[in-house]
């Protein structure tokens, strides 16, 4: 051994006692797969020939991989956000998705009322991650698989870890790179989510100025040959007269708005899937949803067909 | 660019490896530490580059008329030190100044000053107050015959903007630097080594003490009326204490080691500050280059205390609410001043640090009162308005609520660890705590290095980023 510290010997030293201790310590599976799906999902390429648009209703329920696997040949996108407006900024971004040239352009739109009232007007989630210092974003794309790795940890997580009992109660999240979330909540409580939304209600209602710019774009989309989709994601009865009455959220005149503008508009009954917070789909629920418009996408390009040729 | 990010470590690794190709050209380096200092500071926001250059360009060209023309150098010392002020006050007061007019003269709308200030000049730029500091030094020192100008300009860039030190100090003097730029000296391996414990212990203080207190620091002072308890607000404003210690002391080492690596010395920045037991030697270990360049450039000048006792009161209170207004714009960092200048004045008056003695109660006393006293200022320099500041300082003085610093698990180990490692220096341990084999201080050093890996906090930017 050297008489006098060296620098590499420590840094080898170091080395050896940080991949022991990675075996050994937990792993953060939200936050460095979380920060990397925002990115990814922020700048994914344009390479795709169904977009998925809306909030968290619309990324915690439609699967992209269950799509593809019902649509071959065709690249799904979850481009949907936390509290996502249909608005002209997610429109123009949505767009820049889809791949050019020849490919099918198939935009789904999940309408919730916060995503066209004011609420989410500020695209705030998209808009923090469009901005976010190109520094942070290069660190997220190349650093946090190697971050997830060595997870930072606290005494707190490691007494937990090692001698915790584990929770009976949990909120899970699993990213997947196509922009889907699969959340799970135990136990469900299908009424967690309804006092946030009194809230937002109390300031912004539904209104014809944000629909018709929804309108408006369906219009535009359609001339332009794109195949355009709007549903309103599934929540539970409560939420949903909560919506229909705070909010005055009215999917029939929605449905009317968005079929003049020759979108086509798939009704889903709320009753056939469950949620874990009121708000949000269990599992089970996202996947049969994604299913279906998968089918119902498949079934649209079918009809289409002859009609192209 | 910060020394806690992924583009740092590609940064300083390639610096290094150029800096190792060039040797011992003198030229070379001079070259290539301006123009990697260049890069890193415009890795920021490269229009700020100017302001250095400028700024530098002011400097450099004054302090070589002043000795070309000594008839015209108190002129030409004027012009230098207009510039920076000039500058400083235009990007870093300019806001606080309109604003405080606008107040005064009730004036609102289009006629509002703050209003009608470009946006350009509401951006500080970072480091400015460190950097147009260090500039003015160098001009002062050539006006007092203390130092020779520099001829060339990458030697007097390459003093100004060296990356280590350019955004958050420590302030080096020109006559500490420009002769050493000017030297090879060679990084043994002892240096070497010297400077990776320093690297090490400065990323430790930041990324492990520093960052795991500021979540809890920033949660307090973001909703402040949600806990009403004395002891809860103590621990609050202790941990900021050690939050903003390690954070300027943790950039001060990572600096220091940096500029070893490169062959360079940088003065040392922190001495323990929190062991004191006056405000006076509060200030002989707190941000030591700050303090030294205020007693260097403004007290001694404005007559120090050698022009009778009520002027050097003045004086004090000049130079620390001069102090205050150095760290920011706002009225909270001229009263963190005051309040600094107010307990050292308290102490120069009734000389009681040596008047309690020296029996070991006594120093305990002496530290533990001056402590109260700091930690009662860092309120009005961690508070967003002067009134949030009085309410924590009535609630901390109220003696209520539980007896707990609500700390946590994870706090009240952080700050244990911190806690420590200033009281292993108060009684004189370091040396007999020191590894005395080799293997063992390069384990220690290896295991700061996985402790630094795993126990992260949430990255942020350096506090003294901002002033």
């Amino acid at each position: 051994m050297n008489k006098k510290p060296n620098i590499w010997i420590s840094m080898a030293m170091a080395a050896v006692l940080v991949t022991a201790l990675s075996f050994v310590f937990p792993k953060d599976s939200e936050k460095y797969p979380g920060e990397l799906f925002w990115s990814r999902k922020t700048f994914a390429p344009a390479r795709y020939d169904v977009v998925l648009m809306g909030d968290s209703r619309v990324y915690r329920a439609l699967s992209p991989e269950i799509m593809e696997s019902q649509l071959p040949g065709l690249k799904v996108l979850n481009f949907a956000y936390s509290n996502g407006g249909l608005n002209q900024v997610m429109f123009d971004a949505a767009e820049k998705k889809l791949a050019r040239n020849n490919h099918p352009k198939i935009i789904v739109l999940g309408v919730t009322a916060n995503s066209v009232t004011g609420y989410s007007a500020g695209n705030q989630q998209y808009i923090q991650e469009l901005t976010r210092p190109r520094e942070e974003v290069l660190e997220r794309f190349y650093l946090n698989p190697v971050r997830y790795w060595f997870s930072s940890t606290s005494p707190e997580k490691l007494q937990q870890h090692f001698w915790g009992k584990a929770d009976s109660a949990y909120y899970r999240n699993t990213y997947f790179m196509n922009g889907y979330v699969e959340s799970e909540k135990y136990p469900a409580d299908t009424t967690t989510a309804i006092s946030s939304y009194i809230d937002d209600f109390k300031n912004y209602k539904v209104d014809s100025v944000h629909l018709q710019v929804l309108f408006d774009q369906v219009e535009k989309w359609t001339k332009e040959g794109f195949t355009v989709i709007g549903f309103v994601p599934p929540v539970s009865q409560p939420m949903r007269m909560l919506e229909d009455t705070l909010g005055l959220f009215d999917e029939a005149a929605i449905k009317a708005g968005f079929e003049k503008a020759s979108g086509h508009w798939i009704e889903i009954n709320p009753a056939s899937y469950k949620t874990y917070d009121g708000s949000h789909l269990t599992i089970e629920s996202a996947r049969r949803l994604s299913g279906k418009m998968a089918a119902t996408i498949k079934e649209l390009s079918e009809n289409n067909r002859p009609a192209n040729r | 660019m910060l020394f806690n990010s992924l583009i740092f470590i590609v940064f300083a690794i390639i610096f290094y490896i150029v800096f190792k190709i060039i040797g011992k050209n003198i030229k070379g380096r001079l070259f290539w530490i301006t123009a990697a200092s260049f890069f890193f500071y415009g890795w920021w926001d490269w229009r700020f580059l100017s302001l250095i250059l400028i700024s530098g360009l002011i400097d450099f060209i004054a302090a070589l008329g002043i000795v070309r023309f000594p008839k015209q150098k108190k002129l030409l010392l004027i012009l230098s030190v207009a510039g920076n002020i000039g500058s400083l006050a235009l990007f870093k007061y300019s806001g606080f100044v309109a604003e405080n007019i606008d107040k005064l003269l009730g004036l609102q709308g289009s006629f509002s000053l703050a209003a009608n200030i470009p946006e350009f000049f509401l951006i500080t730029p970072v480091g400015i107050s460190f950097y147009t500091f260090q500039s003015m030094s160098y001009t002062f020192d050539v006006y007092r015959n203390k130092l020779n100008p520099t001829r060339s300009f990458f030697q007097f860039f390459a003093y100004l903007s060296m990356f280590p030190q350019l955004v958050a100090g420590p302030i080096v003097r020109a006559e500490t630097i420009l002769p050493q730029l000017l030297k090879i000296t060679p990084v043994t391996g002892e240096r070497k080594w010297e400077g990776f414990r320093l690297v090490v212990s400065g990323y430790f203080k930041k990324m492990v003490i520093a960052d795991n207190l500021a979540p809890l620091v920033v949660a307090a002072f973001s909703a402040p009326e949600i806990n009403s308890s004395s002891l809860f607000w103590w621990g609050i404003i202790l941990a900021f204490a050690f939050q903003i210690y390690c954070d300027f002391a943790g950039y001060s080492d990572i600096a220091r080691g940096l500029a070893i690596w490169m062959g360079y010395d940088f003065p040392d920045n922190f001495n323990h500050p929190y062991i004191s037991k006056s405000v006076r030697e509060f200030w002989e270990r707190w941000h030591i280059s700050l303090s030294t360049w205020f007693r260097d450039y403004l007290y001694i000048p404005l007559g120090g205390n050698k022009k009778g006792k009520a002027r050097s009161y003045l004086n004090l209170w000049i130079t620390m609410l001069i102090s205050g207004l150095w760290h920011g714009a706002a009225w909270t960092f001229i009263i963190w001043g005051a309040v600094h200048a107010f307990f050292a004045s308290v102490e120069r008056f009734t000389r009681w640090p040596e008047k309690i003695g020296k029996s070991a109660v006594a120093k305990f006393v002496a530290w533990l009162f001056v402590t109260i006293q700091v930690l009662v200022a860092w309120v009005f320099f961690r508070a967003e308005t002067v009134g949030q500041a009085w309410k924590i300082l009535k609630t901390m003085f109220s003696f209520q609520g539980p007896l707990s610093f609500g700390w946590g698990l994870d706090i009240s180990i952080f700050m244990s660890v911190i806690i420590l490692r200033e009281i292993v220096h108060a009684f004189g341990f370091d040396d007999k705590l020191k590894p005395r084999k080799p293997v063992f201080e390069m384990l220690f050093y290896a295991l700061l290095v996985a402790i630094i890996v795993f126990f992260r906090g949430e990255g942020s930017q350096f506090i003294y980023f901002q002033f």
